[in-house]
């Protein structure tokens, strides 16, 4: 009954034009699984709609299918920037893939490319490396000029002080 | 000195499947799909901006990897890409300017050409839900008889 329903009230015409609620379209795409009926009326459905929407297709310039390779292309290229290294690298690549992915890339430079975030741990390095110098020579002359002024009163300390009873004349 | 010099990549083999796969169904759906959002957006260069923006979006790839219901799935998204690149918004009132067309045609125009939910049509027109939903089946029904 439910089936003849669905096949008779056109919510299966209104889910192939995209017309239907979040809700109504959960519960088609879940009656799609379990009714052969449904799926075969929709089936038979999607070859008429495309009959009809074939009827009124329009041929676009043949520009457009050129725009479409050149952006596909682009979406690729922009996609293996947005690659981390380890992606592109052959035993973490995707497993369907049968070669590895690598890109070619000419060896003879000495620049590499890191990741813009990399910028603000150099410039954190930087300024914490300055900051230990800075504390590194101040304990470093504090310690020498204690060290001094310890040889200093050392040398105060036995000038001052009385000689032995058998040093004494 | 080193500077950084990025030679030509050759396309990997899953690469060139992939724009296959996109350039495969643009050559079988392509026709159809300008016809659906020239039928939405009535202006050629709108309409090929949304037609290279749908053959080239990555739900294409996805349709193009499972073999069913690829018509209503580019059917689908053609409409949606068309009504959301549309630079009149859809609004809240519904403009009736063709009372000549009957009551099936003038609720598929309004659902699908110009993008309103069954429930403003329903209301619009005073009909019920199901009887939006019926005249959408007896559109279809008309079209599918010979």
């Amino acid at each position: 009954m439910k089936t003849y329903h669905y096949l008779k009230n056109g919510i299966l015409e209104a889910y192939l034009l995209g017309l239907t609620t979040e809700k109504e379209k959960e519960e088609v795409e879940k009656l799609l699984t379990t009714d052969a009926d449904v799926l075969a009326e929709l089936n038979e459905l999607e070859t008429s709609m495309e009959e009809y929407f074939l009827r009124n297709a329009v041929p676009p310039p043949p520009s457009v299918r050129e725009a479409i390779e050149l952006r596909i292309n682009e979406t690729e290229i922009k996609k293996w920037d947005d690659v981390p290294y380890s992606h592109s690298n052959p035993k973490s690549a995707e497993s369907n893939s049968s070669e590895p992915s690598y890109i070619n890339v000419e060896f003879a430079n000495t620049h590499i490319r890191v990741h813009k975030n990399w910028r603000a741990a150099f410039i954190a390095i930087f300024i914490l490396s300055k900051v230990f110098l800075i504390f590194g020579l101040y304990y470093y002359f504090k310690s020498s000029s204690q060290e001094q002024e310890i040889i200093r009163l050392k040398a105060a300390v036995q000038q001052t002080a009385p000689l032995p009873r058998s040093l004494t004349p | 000195m080193g500077k950084m010099k990025q030679v030509y990549r050759k396309p990997t083999s899953q690469e060139i499947i992939r724009q296959a796969d996109h350039l495969s169904l643009y050559d079988r759906y392509g026709s159809m799909a300008y016809g659906i959002i020239l039928q939405i957006i009535p202006e050629p260069e709108l309409a090929q901006s949304v037609l290279i923006d749908l053959f080239s979006s990555l739900q294409i790839r996805s349709y193009a990897e499972m073999s069913a219901h690829t018509t209503g799935n580019i059917i689908r998204l053609a409409r949606s890409k068309a009504i959301a690149a549309r630079p009149v918004p859809v609004t809240q009132s519904i403009p009736i300017s063709n009372t000549n067309d009957n009551t099936e045609k003038l609720v598929f125009d309004l659902s699908f050409c110009q993008g309103y939910s069954l429930e403003a049509i329903a209301k619009k027109l005073q009909l019920s839900h199901t009887n939006v939903l019926k005249s959408i089946y007896t559109y279809f029904k008309h079209l599918r008889s010979p």
